[in-house]
């Protein structure tokens, strides 16, 4: 049997959640943050310094507004950071992708969300690729939701991904809300890939923070809650007690999305 | 923050002194899924790292394909780590004449105490012949069934009311896992039932779910449970240890409900 550390004396973990959404939702719901003083409530309570914020107005139904929305919800709060929703519309008439990167960038923003499969687009070079070069020349980490609620849906387009990170080494990419059935998955792309993370609010085979922080190094796995939506306690506690390093358990906790913020140019 | 479990819960803090009792494991690899840390050994050492004194298991084995091969092999966790597994002894209930040799064999020889009920993956009706012979010999032994579903609450509250001996135990029911869904029927049986309780293990997790349902049921009625090693064993300790519940309801969940139901912790 292979001895585990002994979880004694642990420091608490510097918290910073990559996975948060702000706003209403349609869908009846059993919480909702309707303000950033909601959310630093809940963060407060389960211990969370930091969260990278979306909108889930500009999810559901409105990029512009929800974007803008979520602006001004966060904008004196230093704990919170705000990440816009982005679909790859394409016409003459709307702003080229350049310009609303650089709108998103002088903003302050410094992540992107993506939702393929609910907006109902592919990743395709003809669909997304003028919009992913402008966010990779400023290595703006792109989060993908490809919206599986429950393990056993396969709802992501694996291959589209693997493609992605192929034609932007520079991109980092982040998948979110990925469930145990993916181990069998995330483990080639994840050595195909180094610019390939993965954030671990649903993320839960047994001991696989600490199987993938040692195949693949410790940056590769983002802390996320999915909050309101998820309970924060399962991610908290999984790294809290995974068999690894504080070092290590820091770094997914938050030093890995610090870094990915910090290199935005 | 909520109390000293979860204080020590984020720091990753060892839960010596806590007794912590797994009521919905199982063991051993699954091929649909890459399992990960699946053998007794490993399942062992992450529990001691995290301070869970026992789990209740069932082989993967013994859901599908070999229900007496997959009991061997939790016979065998149980002999090789004294006090760390509780056996759910498993039946195939399309074989029925061997249903009672089975249980017999299970409790008697292998030193299990409990039974697990999958209808779902064997299609077969919960309160069909093979099962109710199944519920016969737990009502016998006092014994604790869980079962991934009892079909209807009709059919749950007929079923606890004749077999009062045993106690049932009602997988994936100690939350709210669809705000959809209207949880206040089984919720009302899991209150109302003396002899019926909720377990928790869930892969989805709704924030405020778990919480609304132990405060509809009572904590006395709702048993951790993890589902591990399909899931992590502290990914799912983390809807209770750091839930928005006093301590003391915490210890009652996380194993002194369960202390109660099946021998060997007599404290």
């Amino acid at each position: 049997m292979e001895d585990l550390p002994n979880n004694t004396g642990c420091k608490f973990l510097d918290l910073f959640d990559c996975h948060c959404a702000f706003g209403s939702y349609s869908a009846p719901g059993l919480k909702v943050f309707r303000s950033a003083s909601h959310i630093r409530a809940e963060m407060d309570r389960v211990g969370i310094g930091e969260a990278l914020v979306y909108s889930n107005v500009a999810r559901e139904c409105d990029t512009q507004i929800g974007n803008n929305e979520l602006l001004r919800a966060v904008a004196v709060d230093d704990r919170l950071h705000p990440a816009w929703v982005l679909t790859p519309d394409l016409g003459s008439w709307l702003p080229s992708f350049g310009e609303r990167v650089d709108r998103m960038l002088q903003a302050g923003v410094r992540a992107a969300y993506m939702f393929p499969t609910f907006h109902q687009f592919t990743l395709s070079p003809w669909q997304v690729d003028g919009l992913l070069s402008e966010l990779s020349e400023h290595r703006v980490p792109l989060f993908l939701d490809f919206g599986n609620k429950h393990w056993s849906e396969r709802l992501t387009d694996w291959d589209a991904v693997d493609a992605v990170c192929g034609r932007f080494p520079e991109l980092p990419v982040v998948m979110v809300h990925e469930g145990l059935a993916s181990v069998r998955t995330l483990t080639p792309l994840l050595a195909r890939n180094p610019n390939l993370h993965v954030e671990i609010s649903y993320f839960q085979p047994n001991t696989g923070i600490k199987v993938f922080a040692q195949e693949f190094g410790p940056d590769r796995l983002l802390f996320g809650t999915g909050m309101p939506v998820y309970d924060p306690g399962c991610p908290i506690s999984m790294i809290a007690y995974a068999p690894i390093s504080v070092e290590w358990k820091q770094a997914i906790a938050g030093c890995n999305l610090r870094r990915l913020l910090g290199g935005v140019c | 923050m909520a109390g000293e479990l979860a204080e020590r819960a984020m720091c990753g803090e060892k839960l010596d002194g806590v007794l912590i009792i797994d009521g919905h494991a199982h063991m051993g690899p699954w091929c649909p899924l890459q399992a990960l840390a699946c053998s007794a050994n490993d399942m062992v050492a992450y529990m001691d790292a995290i301070g869970v004194d026992a789990v209740c298991a069932s082989g993967f084995l013994s859901i599908t394909a070999d229900f007496r091969l997959g009991n061997d092999m939790v016979a065998d966790a149980i002999r090789r780590h004294p006090g760390r597994f509780v056996g759910y002894a498993t039946i195939n209930p399309h074989y029925p004449t061997d249903v009672l040799p089975e249980l017999e064999r299970c409790f008697d020889e292998l030193n299990m105490t409990a039974l697990k009920f999958h209808p779902a993956w064997h299609s077969y009706p919960v309160d069909g012949h093979s099962y109710m012979q199944a519920l016969e010999f737990a009502n016998d032994r006092r014994a604790l069934v869980l079962s991934h579903t009892w079909g209807t609450p009709a059919l749950l509250e007929s079923l606890a009311t004749k077999y009062t001996d045993v106690s049932f135990l009602v997988a994936h029911h100690a939350h709210i896992n669809s705000p959809d869904i209207d949880h206040t029927v089984w919720a009302g049986l899991i209150r109302d039932l003396p002899n019926v309780y909720a377990d928790l293990a869930s892969s989805v997790a709704l924030m405020g779910g778990f919480e609304l349902m132990v405060r509809t049921v009572g904590a006395h009625k709702v048993i951790f449970g993890s589902d591990t090693p399909l899931h992590d064993l502290a990914y799912q300790l983390g809807r209770v240890l750091l839930a928005d519940l006093d301590d003391e309801d915490k210890k009652d969940i996380l194993g002194r409900n369960l202390a109660r139901l099946v021998p060997g912790f007599d404290r």
